[in-house]
């Protein structure tokens, strides 16, 4: 074992803090070299001086000093503590209920320029007017209106065949 | 829980009982103030000194003191008995008197020559007063107190403080290693550089 080491056992012998095999290591290394010894000696002196009487405040004034800063800060960690959630919750509920409305207004006025570009396009299946005739053929209906795009009037005619809807353009002018 | 407590040693009556502070402990868990206070005066002395001797004047070690109290009653719904309070409230005063030096952006070796030149500091008074050496005892003496305060500012900052747990608190390295965040083989480390450290500076003071 080298010096360096035997040293740190030195000082965890200090500290009793060495196991039976190292302890013995340590006494048969101090049998030996009086200088570590005298080393151990002054780290303990070290622990002395530590150790030396101090001057503390008056523990019951301390604590009163302690009590008036824990009071004086009582108040206000309360107030943050229950203002803060209230604030947040507040400014959340603020902004999804902002969000919310948002996303409405956007998504009506999209659906209405969608619409009305569909009109624009004639992809509309809603004509502007239209008119419901008799068509004179049992189980059918009739329905006339007027083609925006093309100008044209068409006639529609649903016929029932087999139990089955079958709807026709019969006629456009 | 007292077979594991470190001897008292700078606490103004010398002694604590630890089984009655857990229970005041327990009190001032459920917002007893009064019970608060208790555990605060029967352990005032003894943080003081870690403090101290960490900081290296009394003011500093009397405002990391206070901060550490102020911060064990706000984090008291922590605390969980399986763990022993003083390794707990020695964290708590490690970490307040660490903030504190870095807050303050302070020189440790300046601050410690700054305080001895006044000819004697109250501490460095008031353990002159507790001995009645003779004169020349006494002049030594001060030297080496001042010395030795003067090595151990130059000291690491977790050297300092695990030196400092040891020695005035006589915790074991386990323990130490709970409240310094560290193997307890660091402590042992430490330790050593520590002693040898302040030895190298110290010289024939020793």
């Amino acid at each position: 074992m080298n010096t360096k080491a035997m040293d740190k056992l030195l000082s965890g012998a200090l500290d009793g803090e060495l196991t039976p095999g190292q302890r013995a290591q340590v006494e048969q290394w101090l049998a030996n070299h009086p200088d570590a010894v005298a080393q151990q000696e002054q780290w303990a002196r070290v622990g002395d001086l530590l150790r030396e009487p101090l001057n503390p405040p008056d523990p019951e004034m301390e604590w009163q000093a302690i009590r008036r800063t824990i009071r004086s800060q009582a108040p206000a960690a309360d107030a943050v503590a229950a203002e803060t959630p209230v604030f947040s919750w507040r400014m959340a509920w603020a902004a999804a209920m902002l969000g919310l409305v948002s996303l409405g207004l956007y998504l009506i006025a999209g659906f209405q320029l969608h619409q009305g570009t569909l009109m624009a396009h004639g992809q509309s299946g809603a004509p502007a007017e239209v008119e419901w005739a008799e068509s004179g053929v049992p189980g059918a209906t009739m329905m006339i209106f007027a083609d925006q795009e093309t100008g044209m009037t068409v006639i529609w005619m649903d016929v029932e065949q087999n139990g089955n809807n079958d709807t026709k353009e019969l006629e456009g002018s | 829980m007292n077979k594991a407590s470190p001897e008292p040693s700078n606490s103004e009556d010398g002694y604590v009982d630890w089984t009655e502070l857990e229970t005041w402990v327990e009190q001032a868990r459920s917002g007893d103030e009064e019970a608060f206070g208790r555990v605060v005066q029967a352990l005032h002395g003894r943080v003081y000194a870690v403090a101290y001797r960490y900081m290296g004047n009394a003011d500093d070690a009397r405002e990391v003191t206070q901060m550490t109290w102020v911060k064990a009653w706000q984090k008291l719904g922590t605390y969980r008995q399986q763990a022993r309070f003083y390794t707990w409230i020695y964290r708590i005063a490690a970490n307040a008197a660490m903030d504190h030096l870095r807050k303050a952006g302070r020189r440790r070796e300046s601050e410690y020559l700054d305080a001895l030149d006044h000819s004697n500091p109250p501490e460095v008074a008031a353990s002159l007063r507790a001995n009645q050496d003779r004169p020349d005892q006494l002049l030594m003496r001060k030297e080496r107190l001042e010395a030795f305060e003067s090595a151990l500012g130059k000291l690491k900052e977790e050297h300092r403080m695990i030196l400092v747990l040891r020695e005035l608190e006589g915790m074991s390295y386990q323990e130490i290693a709970e409240v310094m965040k560290c193997r307890a083989g660091t402590v042992m480390s430490r330790l050593f550089y520590a002693r040898k450290a302040i030895q190298k500076e110290l010289k024939e003071l020793l």
